[in-house]
């Protein structure tokens, strides 16, 4: 497994130590692929899979970071220019002279070239039955063919994450109610069969309640991350992960989720110590509303508290002191609209020292993209639920990723599928 | 708290300020100075501890500062001045919910009885308070308790929301009626708070609704749910049931109902619209009972239940004596009906007896219908004679497809292009273009076997299309168009689901010329013929080979959107 501590300890080396790519035989390739990043791609998202095919076939690639886009440059072989023309990925052909002028380019810039060589295993924390087209990591991962796992509470429960070296959290509730959708989708079919399918769950794994059971999925999601695993969540899979890790012997569910009612004291017995992210946020009390706390600076389904939507801006990193967030924000757009989830931002106010910002909108109490560090691994937040659906109503359509296959929001998504491929170097000192 | 009152008390200006104040307070409010903001609330309750104003901006102030609980001797002052004060009674118990404190709510509750006891808004107030604590039984026990002492009806209403958040739905739908009895203004509000009913509690709440079959407002609620439940012709029924005396009322009920059937998806709401606005021409009179007319027998086109159409537009054609803009447009729709039915000559007669009153752009697309009712026909002679002498733009796409249908292909290609890539409709101009692209391949001036399997095709006779175009193609020479006219044939059987027709035709095609102009819109189609049979394999390798074979074909953007499909990389 690829630790966090491994890889940031060895990948700021910078471009100088970057050695050019050498097949099996020895002898320096004439002719490599280039995979642009830029406004010349037609489209981004295969990209990254035509990147990971390369690297589960045992292949590598580097990452030029800040270079056109963040592209992608790769050996070239007839497998890979076969996937890249089956994909659609715009590619160019050049040869060892265009590489070392590409690298002048690297290092007279606030640029970096980053060696990928693993496909990293990934896992999708996600329900049996839930089809891909209602979480955004999963409709990128199909989309561009990057193959992943599903695991859901028992096989969390059972430890398995030890198998996986990335682990995607979506729209799940780890306070276990139900999104707090319980009153006002009761009867619905859909919620029902949640409903059902997570008390089965908690009994069958001898847990008390559906919140009880999400906290120790939670308990065991931190402690993937304190061992090194590659933790990225998005909607308000972020803020319930936060809250069932800091609840520990607190009940914060409604009495609909547990049979008791929230303590009314909870938030003052809130441990954020035991979270990755947030501290001093202030739980929600109705459980009516269908908000948790006041990490969300958005709160859409809060109506007198409901912001509008703005843009966020991708913040720029130096490529060779910080090469994991500028990996974490490589994109063809430095700015992207906002869209909304059940959690959609993050307060400034809640965020612990030391967290990096990754996206801000200027001028708001609220981020939208953070990134730390936790034990030996890393963890990610991604406020919102589809880059492409910006209102994303229950019921909606599903999103047709051929029609956004330029996607700077979604490009967001895959990067941090990527980032965990980057290759460890020695560090200079 | 009791400083700043005795301040203002003593102050020798303080009756002046008072309005001051509140205007004050409300601009510190929107600034969110909400400290500064309490103060000023604050000075003006001093000089009227009534104030509602000044009590619910505090209200509203003191709740992100965290002071709420400084607001309940201000309450207790006002409530002595005025214990009737309906919005102080509210204010009190939403503080108590606030403050999350169940005793003083249970308390404040029970003071408001006593100080209105006939009122059933205590109650009203109570129960929403108790559900804020999530405690639905006291909530309902509230309500009883209402219930009760004042009688069923003034609390239904309550009842009906408390229903539906405990997910009662058929008890909800009850609480409703009742409630829109008393106060038909509600409506509305029954018909979108009960619309999210799950599917299996629908005709139970809808049977309770219309328990009294005689009962309007149950009738008109249920009419709006059924529709909402996209069931209209339900709807229409239940509503036509208990459609008032009033003819106005009546009107403006039928008028609505037939907007909202518009919003329906599919032919039963049109037909639903249809029937409300039959029944509105009824009890209409004159040209409102005519345009209602017109609008119904539109409606059932849309429906493609013609012979109601056809019913309502003869009775408008022979009613009318007077040459009036409304019958004209009756006519105009009558004459269309009656072509696309297959009553052409009729339609033709009609069409001549009228044609003077019709406006020149009407009479062009009155013509052109009656000249697709004589190819449908199979009357390509009268076609032709029915378009005359006119050299619109319009009309040479018609003569286009008649001369195809001929087999005539230079005629047909110059009339074509004569109408451009713009004229008709979008789907017309896309079918025109297309066809085009394909009579260009063949090198033939003329080939009546070709225009004889396009006009079944035109006739709607696809399968015997197929066959046609597959002999005329054979009958063409392969470097003259003949294998363009197969792959035409191929891409038609598999568009009919015919998938080992198209496959065999397909692969000839292939076999013909792998490399040549029709081969990559044969390779597309033969993948969707693979994937019909369920061979998603054979699919995928046949869009690889024409991603990679022909990667600068206008097909790639339909071949890689059906790659992704087969793998499961976009929605279906």
């Amino acid at each position: 497994m690829i630790t966090r501590r491994d890889f940031v300890t060895t990948v700021g080396a910078g471009v100088a130590s970057t050695v050019v790519a050498r097949p099996a035989g020895g002898e320096p390739r004439a002719q490599w692929v280039l995979l642009p990043m830029d406004d010349r791609q037609r489209n981004h998202l295969k990209a990254y899979g035509v990147t990971f095919r390369t690297l589960k076939r045992g292949g590598t690639a580097e990452w030029l970071l800040n270079y056109r886009g963040g592209s992608f440059l790769i050996p070239a072989s007839d497998q890979v220019v076969r996937d890249a023309a089956l994909s659609g990925v715009t590619t160019e052909r050049v040869g060892d002279v265009d590489v070392v002028n590409i690298r002048g380019v690297i290092a007279a810039n606030n640029m970096d070239a980053v060696p990928l060589e693993k496909a990293p295993k990934v896992a999708v924390y996600v329900p049996p039955n839930a089809a891909p087209w209602d979480d955004a990591v999963r409709m990128a991962l199909e989309y561009a063919d990057i193959e992943y796992e599903r695991v859901w509470d028992p096989e969390v429960v059972a430890g398995s994450l030890h198998d996986y070296e990335w682990l995607h959290l979506h729209h799940e509730d780890f306070t276990g109610q139900y999104s707090k959708f319980y009153l006002s989708y009761s009867g619905t079919a859909w919620l029902t069969e949640m409903v059902r399918r997570n008390q089965q769950t908690a009994r069958s794994l001898q847990f008390p309640s559906v919140p009880e059971l999400k906290k120790a999925v939670a308990g065991r999601i931190r402690d993937f991350v304190d061992e090194g695993g590659f933790l990225f969540a998005m909607c308000t899979a972020t803020e319930t992960l936060e809250i069932a890790l800091a609840a520990e012997g607190v009940d914060v569910a409604a009495q609909y989720a547990d049979g008791t009612p929230m303590d009314p004291d909870a938030t003052r017995k809130m441990r954020w110590d035991r979270t990755f992210a947030f501290q001093n946020v202030r739980l929600e009390q109705s459980p009516a509303t269908a908000s948790f706390s006041d990490i969300d600076g958005h709160q859409v389904n809060n109506p007198p508290k409901r912001q509008t939507l703005g843009t966020a801006t991708l913040f720029n990193f130096s490529a060779k002191i910080d090469p994991v967030p500028t990996m974490l924000v490589q994109n063809h757009r430095s700015v992207i609209q906002d869209f909304y989830g059940l959690t959609t931002s993050f307060a400034r106010a809640r965020l612990k020292p030391g967290v990096t910002i990754l996206a801000y909108e200027e001028g708001a109490p609220w981020v939208k993209y953070i990134h730390g560090d936790h034990g030996q691994g890393t963890w990610t937040y991604l406020g919102g639920h589809d880059p492409e659906d910006p209102q994303h109503r229950i019921g909606d359509p599903p999103t047709d990723l051929a029609l956004h296959t330029n996607s700077p929001g979604y490009r967001l998504i895959l990067n941090n599928v990527l980032f965990p491929a980057a290759k460890k170097r020695e560090l200079k000192t | 708290m009791g400083s700043i009152l005795a301040a203002v008390l003593l102050s020798p200006a303080a009756g002046q300020r008072g309005p001051g104040e509140l205007a004050r307070a409300f601009e510190l409010e929107r600034a969110g100075q909400y400290e500064e903001a309490a103060a000023r609330y604050t000075q003006a309750l001093a000089l009227n501890p009534a104030n509602l104003s000044a009590l619910l901006g505090l209200e509203r102030v003191l709740v992100p500062i965290e002071r709420l609980p400084s607001i309940v001797s201000f309450v207790d002052s006002a409530l002595v001045l005025q214990p009737d004060n309906r919005s102080i009674r509210s204010l009190d118990l939403r503080v108590w919910v606030t403050l999350k404190q169940r005793d003083s709510l249970d308390v404040a509750a029970a003071e408001w009885v006593s100080a209105m006891p006939s009122s059933p808004e205590p109650y009203s107030e109570w129960a929403r308070g108790l559900v804020a604590f999530d405690d639905m039984d006291a909530a309902q026990e509230a309500l009883a308790r209402g219930v009760h002492r004042l009688g069923d009806a003034s609390l239904s209403k309550d009842m009906a929301e408390l229903s539906v958040q405990t997910a009662d739905w058929v008890e909800a739908a009850q609480h409703w009626r009742d409630a829109a009895r008393l106060n038909p203004s509600l409506l509305s509000s029954a018909s979108s708070s009960l619309a999210p009913a799950p599917e299996d509690r629908r005709t139970r709440m809808v049977d309770v609704i219309t328990e009294s079959p005689d009962d309007e407002v149950g009738g008109r609620l249920a009419a709006d749910l059924l529709l909402e439940w996209d069931r209209p012709i339900e709807a229409w029924t239940v509503l036509d049931r208990v459609l008032p005396i009033d003819r106005q009322v009546a009107i403006a009920l039928l008028r609505r109902f037939a907007d909202r059937a518009r919003l329906v998806r599919g032919a039963e709401g049109a037909r639903a619209r249809g029937f409300a606005l039959e029944r509105m021409a009824q009890i209409s009179e004159g040209v409102a009972a005519e345009r209602a007319r017109i609008e119904a027998a539109r409606a059932f086109v849309d429906a493609g239940d013609r012979q109601s159409a056809e019913r309502l537009m003869s009775q408008i054609a022979t009613d009318a004596e007077s040459g009036e803009r409304s019958t004209t447009a009756a006519v105009a729709t009558l004459i269309g009906v009656m072509a696309e039915s297959g009553r052409v000559d009729e339609a033709e007669a009609r069409f001549r007896e009228w044609e003077g009153r019709f406006s020149p752009l009407e009479a062009i697309d009155l013509r052109q219908r009656i000249v697709r009712g004589w190819v449908l026909a199979g009357d390509l002679d009268r076609a032709e004679s029915m378009l005359g002498a006119d050299s619109s733009v319009s009309t040479a796409a018609v003569r286009g497809w008649v001369a195809l249908y001929r087999g005539n292909l230079r005629t047909a290609t110059e009339m074509f292009r004569a109408a451009g890539p713009r004229t008709g409709s979008r789907q017309e101009a896309t079918a025109r273009t297309a066809m085009l692209a394909l009579i260009q391949r063949v090198e033939l001036d003329s080939v009546p076997e070709l225009g004889q399997a396009m006009l079944l095709l035109g006739r709607g006779d696809s399968l015997a299309a197929v066959s046609a175009l597959e002999e005329a193609g054979r009958s063409i020479p392969a470097d003259k168009g003949g294998t363009d006219v197969i792959a035409f044939a191929g891409r038609l059987a598999v568009q009919l689901q015919e998938s080992a027709l198209g496959e065999r035709l397909l692969l000839d095609v292939l076999r013909a010329e792998p490399e040549g102009v029709a081969a990559p819109a044969a390779e597309y189609y033969l993948a969707m013929a693979y994937r019909q049979q369920g061979n998603d394999a054979a699919a995928v390798e046949q869009l690889e080979h024409l991603i990679l074979q022909f990667p600068e074909s206008a097909m790639l953007p339909l071949a890689r959107r059906l790659f992704d499909q087969i793998r499961g990389g976009v929605p279906k």
